[in-house]
């Protein structure tokens, strides 16, 4: 059976900047996920008492500078941080 | 190429009374299978532009078509390539959308917005606190208290939302609502709710302004039931934002 096509519209756009700027929004938006997933979980273990303060400090530092280089990239690719999401259609957003 | 474009599935018989113009002038007319049908015109294959022009025809066509029957609105730009290819949809699905034709006869959509001020800071407990270190433990802490107010805030949220839901719902057939899309807004969602019943949902909403005078309501329709169309029961859906 045929399937349909274009159900979602998309615009051609075969500009080189625009291409490479949507490729660093995929991912952007992917290492984000990443990132947030990360953070979550190190929260969870300074809630649950697991790590030393010195262990905390480290993993803040990891962080601090992830943002910051994110910052960074998001500027270089002309990026918000509205702008890194991914719609999943029925599954709502990525982010 | 010519494909065929699709606004909607409709039940079959009738014919369409009067003549509709489509997307780039085309005829619209009814593709039918069994007792549903395809409402369609030719289209070239490749996507119309995403523009107000573009998808206000197509929302106009199913309008047009929905003063005589119920309908199932399509998704902006669903192209397939030949009539073969829609009727054999049509035969696939065709219990579901008569079904679903069913559940929206003689209904409309009632689309509802509520924006508020999410409430101010609040006292953060004394265990969301990390004592001492760097400007790494320091950032965590950050994150932990902004954590702890996200969380209170979805909770003050999520007591609103059930407060505004309860009465609207039961003034409607069915609800769709995304809560916390955005952070300043509380519910995005759609109703269904019978024709004669607009009316009624329209006070439900002015009454829920007259309690709640601190939110702004955006209520939109009646549209044509784009939210309706798949069967869940209960559509809700929670908003993953962070």
């Amino acid at each position: 059976m045929e399937r349909s096509i274009g159900a979602v519209p998309r615009r051609i756009n075969a500009d080189p900047e625009r291409v490479e700027q949507g490729l660093a929004k995929l991912v952007l938006t992917l290492i984000e996920l990443l990132r947030r997933l990360l953070e979550k979980q190190a929260l969870r273990r300074i809630e649950g008492g697991s790590l030393t303060p010195e262990e905390i400090e480290r993993m803040g530092l990891t962080f601090l500078r992830l943002e910051e280089k994110m910052a960074e990239l998001k500027a270089h690719f002309g990026l918000e941080a509205e702008d890194l999401n991914l719609d999943l259609g029925p599954l709502g957003e990525l982010l | 190429m010519q494909g065929t474009y699709i606004y909607g599935v409709v039940g079959f018989p009738p014919e369409l009374a009067r003549g509709i113009q489509g997307l780039g002038g085309n005829p619209v007319r009814l593709l039918p299978q069994g007792d549903v049908a395809a409402v369609v015109s030719p289209s070239p294959l490749s996507p119309w532009p995403l523009d107000e022009a573009h998808l206000t025809l197509h929302g106009i066509v199913v309008e047009e078509v929905m003063r005589s029957r119920p309908i199932l609105p399509v998704r902006y730009n669903t192209l397939l390539r030949t009539e073969e290819a829609v009727i054999a949809l049509l035969a696939e699905r065709a219990q579901a959308f008569r079904a679903a034709l069913e559940r929206v006869a003689g209904r409309v959509e009632m689309g509802l917005r509520v924006l508020w001020d999410p409430p101010g800071e609040s006292e953060v407990p004394a265990e969301q606190e990390i004592e001492g270190g760097g400007p790494g433990t320091e950032y965590l802490s950050r994150r932990l208290k902004e954590e702890w107010r996200r969380a209170k805030l979805l909770q003050a949220g999520e007591r609103l939302v059930q407060e505004l839901d309860a009465p609207l719902r039961s003034l409607a057939i069915e609800s769709r609502l995304q809560r916390f899309p955005t952070n300043r807004f509380l519910i995005a969602g759609a109703y269904l709710v019978d024709r004669d019943r607009v009316d009624a949902f329209r006070e439900g909403v002015m009454k829920a302004r007259e309690r709640f005078p601190r939110l702004r309501f955006l209520l939109t329709g009646p549209w044509p039931p784009y939210h309706f169309v798949n069967g869940a029961p209960d559509g809700t859906v929670h908003a993953f934002a962070a």
